[in-house]
């Protein structure tokens, strides 16, 4: 057998919890509607099993690590007087430079805050990655298996920008997984689940021509991705997958910030925070369970259990003269229907408006209209009154809404699915669909009475060229067959040249002729070392760049077409 | 080469030798006699190498055969050692693949089912039957954690304890005073409680756990009700715990404490 991978895992690194699965690679195990996926539900310090762990980091005062998931929620109810310490969440949005503002500071530790800019999301990323591939390592070889043999997935929003991707692959390695691409897969949430809808069968999944789109309501974004089926099942991306930051975690932000502080005043609720703040990360748990279970079919009042903790403080502000809320304290709080179906409503309009988008712009791409399947996967798919809503507003538009059997998983078992068909050569996904246009600056041959007489340059051969022209490797929403790269020669431009600098570069525009169009951007810096050809004629000293669009990454590599050699291509994102 | 008569002064053919002077004819034809004997030995040693090579050449040609049959059988052996090292791999993969399914410690998709049903109960629990209690005890939120309490466990006694649900019997314990929608509402709560239990006895084994020992709470698998007494023993259990296999907890129990002359958790808080 040439698969040198016995296992995969896959992680989901989500905004509030992580988790991982894995799945033996085996003769029994091919068939991905009857792959046997392992889920992990034992960690370490909590004592109810779960398959997610909260995606949580207790820090001390000078930021070392102190715990995680939720035993660090846990842990900073017993943080000693004045010790500093700090549970960080939501860093994960923080990650990338467009997400970073949308947050809230309210709560601070309490478990809550989607994302404070934290200036050190890239850390606190590592920290909670080591722990989770800590516990998946020692569970998958704590049998039969050597690190060697697992082949490893890490899925990530498919929002995410490249550069933001790159780090996270960067934070990866850190925190323990090999640097090696192909041991180390990253593949977009909405991509993965898809397929893990159609290993369960979900809808016309298999059937040829099939239009469906999948949207992935995590914590912290929701994804909307859009595939169509091929004549032999594979699936074809029709455009570029597109996402709002409107998770779950947002409804509870909106719960802390709105309906607590309605009830409590903010003098209360704010001296809660800072003095118990333990006691508040209970009570959002309340939340949690009560979001999760809020449902269209019934008027009944929502309850929220106060932790003891909480109700306790509520008493002193009482007690002690200072309470700024409406009524008495009580052990609960109760809040209309309305109320929380107003609050639902504000993020599912968000919501359904990316839907609908993506719906456009499918229906656009295949030049049909009507008849498609929405499949709605992650923890917020769980929510009885989204999946109402939105079957409801899909309806409306011939659209069929369906939710697997296991939403809050598909993601991660979608992971380790795309490891396995990876690793066994048989890459589900036909083609992807450019995110925007993608190419390196060049001088390309001048076109007289075409390009401006000031960018014409003489090179070191005496031919006349266009300098600063916007090559194009991948147009913007043109289908790029997997795994299949682009290919152009470059030559140096000047005798005396020893590296050649490329700029690679992106617009949103699919149709762009030179690098000072509008709206075009530098992705990243691409230094190709000519070093070893410097004893060639300059006309021989060429390279050859390959450009590979995946749906995670964009990859470069060069060579030397003389020789065959490969040249050492150093990529820095800006 | 120079040319000369027969009469007068006698003339003698001569020719160049290689190196140019002129010989005579009689030395050069001498000189070619040599060569000549000296060519017919040199052919005789190649005769003979000849004859002794063609002795060799079916040996060599018989070792060729050979090796080529060898080099056959080596790469069917190897073609066929690979056949049988992909066989093995595929039979290691499958022999790894089985340990990891009876010793891998990992949950599959169907036993992670009951971590819905958790949440079902939750819900059940802490929406439909404390939404009830408010309801129908007189002081609504503000009746006392005790009186909540009381209710909420003998619904779960009711639901998870007692070997079926018995509607009516639950119906029971509404005030008499109740409106009829409320006897209505644990109507639905019993349909739904019957429906949960149908649904856990699938996959993994579970049960609800309303044990518990007079003693202070064991925060490892119980949690005190919010308003019970702080720091004091367990009195009674309000909502059983979660458990499946032989104890992987799933949901805590909930239960209400009390200590004689002990506060409800009305105290400062601990941080």
């Amino acid at each position: 057998m040439d698969k040198p991978y016995r296992v995969v895992a896959g992680i989901d690194f989500g905004t509030h919890g992580t988790g991982f699965a894995w799945a033996a690679v085996s003769e029994d195990n091919a068939g991905p509607g009857r792959r046997r996926i392992s889920f992990f539900e034992d960690w370490a310090g909590q004592n109810i099993a779960y398959p997610k762990n909260r995606s949580a980091v207790l820090t001390d005062a000078s930021g070392q690590f102190l715990a995680w998931g939720y035993d660090a929620v846990a842990r900073i109810a017993a943080a000693p007087p004045g010790s500093g310490w700090r549970v960080r969440t939501g860093f994960k949005m923080a990650l990338q430079a467009a997400l970073r503002d949308l947050g809230t500071t309210a709560g601070g530790d309490a478990g809550v805050v989607i994302s404070d800019g934290e200036p050190d999301a890239y850390r606190l990323t590592v920290m909670c990655l080591r722990q989770v591939v800590a516990s998946a390592r020692e569970r998958i070889t704590s049998g039969a298996y050597e690190d060697e043999d697992i082949r490893w997935c890490v899925t990530v929003p498919a929002i995410w920008e490249q550069a933001t991707q790159d780090l996270m692959f960067k934070a990866a390695v850190e925190a323990g997984l090999p640097d090696d691409p192909d041991r180390l897969l990253l593949a977009q949430e909405p991509a993965v689940a898809a397929l893990y809808c159609k290993a369960k069968g979900d809808g016309p999944l298999n059937t040829p021509g099939t239009r469906f789109l999948v949207v992935d309501a995590g914590g912290g974004t929701v994804d909307v991705s859009c595939y169509q089926v091929d004549d032999d099942g594979g699936l074809i991306e029709r455009a570029p997958a597109v996402g709002t930051p409107t998770g779950s975690d947002f409804l509870n932000v909106a719960f802390l910030e709105e309906i607590l502080t309605e009830r409590f005043g903010a003098g209360t609720i704010g001296r809660i925070l800072a003095e118990r703040r333990g006691a508040v990360a209970d009570t959002m748990n309340s939340w949690e369970r009560a979001k999760r279970s809020f449902s269209a079919d019934s008027a009944d009042d929502v309850i929220i259990h106060l932790s003891g903790s909480f109700f306790a403080g509520l008493v002193k502000e009482q007690q002690t003269g200072r309470w700024t809320g409406t009524g008495e304290p009580a052990t609960e709080v109760v809040i209309s229907h309305a109320q929380v179906a107003a609050l639902f409503d504000r993020h599912i309009d968000e919501i359904m408006k990316v839907v609908e988008r993506q719906l456009a712009e499918m229906r656009a791409a295949t030049r049909a209209s009507g008849g498609e399947t929405v499949l709605l996967v992650g923890g917020f798919a769980e929510s009885p009154y989204l999946r109402a809503r939105l079957a409801r507003s899909l309806g409306d538009q011939d659209v069929r809404l369906v939710v697997p059997q296991s939403p809050a998983v598909a993601v991660l078992a979608g992971a380790v699915h795309y490891a396995y068909s990876e690793a066994s050569g048989e890459s589900e996904f036909v083609s992807w669909s450019a995110p925007f246009t993608v190419g390196i600056q060049a001088a390309l041959p001048f076109r007289p009475g075409v390009d401006p007489e000031s960018r014409k340059k003489e090179n070191a051969a005496g031919e006349e060229r266009c300098s600063g022209r916007f090559d194009v490797f991948f147009a913007s929403r043109a289908a790029v067959a997997v795994g299949e790269p682009v290919r152009r020669i470059y030559r140096p431009m000047r005798e005396e040249q020893s590296v050649i600098t490329l700029d690679l570069l992106s617009t949103d525009q699919a149709d762009v002729e030179y690098v000072s169009d509008p709206g075009v951007e530098t992705l990243a810096t691409l230094t190709v070392d000519l070093s070893a050809s410097l004893h060639l004629p300059i006309a021989e000293r060429r390279i050859e760049v390959a450009m590979y669009l995946d749906q995670t990454r964009i990859r470069v590599e060069a060579r030397n077409p003389e020789t065959d050699e490969p040249q050492s291509v150093n990529i820095e994102w800006q | 080469m120079d040319t000369a008569g027969d009469d007068g002064p006698r003339l003698q053919l001569r020719v160049a030798n290689n190196d140019g002077p002129a010989v005579s004819l009689e030395e050069w034809m001498s000189f070619i006699t040599a060569e000549l004997t000296r060519q017919q030995a040199v052919m005789q040693q190649l005769s003979i190498q000849l004859a002794e090579l063609s002795h060799e050449v079916p040996v060599l040609r018989s070792a060729l055969t050979e090796s080529r049959l060898s080099a056959q059988t080596l790469r069917s052996a190897s073609d066929e050692l690979r056949r049988r090292m992909d066989a093995l791999d595929q039979r290691l993969n499958k022999v790894l693949a089985l340990i990891e399914e009876n010793f891998g410690g990992g949950q599959t998709e169907q036993a992670m089912q009951h971590h819905d049903y958790v949440d079902e109960y939750v819900a059940l629990v802490e929406q439909k039957v404390v939404g009830l209690a408010l309801e129908i005890l007189p002081d609504g939120t503000q009746a006392t954690a005790r009186e909540k309490a009381e209710f909420v466990a003998e619904v779960c006694a009711g639901l998870f304890g007692a070997p079926q649900v018995i509607d009516e019997q639950l119906i029971g314990l509404l005030p008499t005073a109740a409106p009829e929608e409320a006897s209505q509402r644990m109507r639905e709560i019993c349909a739904c409680a019957r429906a949960l239990r149908a649904k856990v006895t699938q996959g993994r084994p579970q049960r609800w756990e309303f044990g518990y020992e007079p003693a202070p709470v064991d925060s490892q698998w119980q949690e005190p009700w919010t308003g019970a007494a702080r720091d004091g023993v367990v009195e009674f259990v309000v909502t059983p715990a979660y458990f499946v296999d032989t104890n992987t907890l799933l949901h805590k129990q909930k239960v209400f404490t009390s200590e004689a002359g002990s506060a409800p958790d009305t105290d400062p808080a601990e941080d």
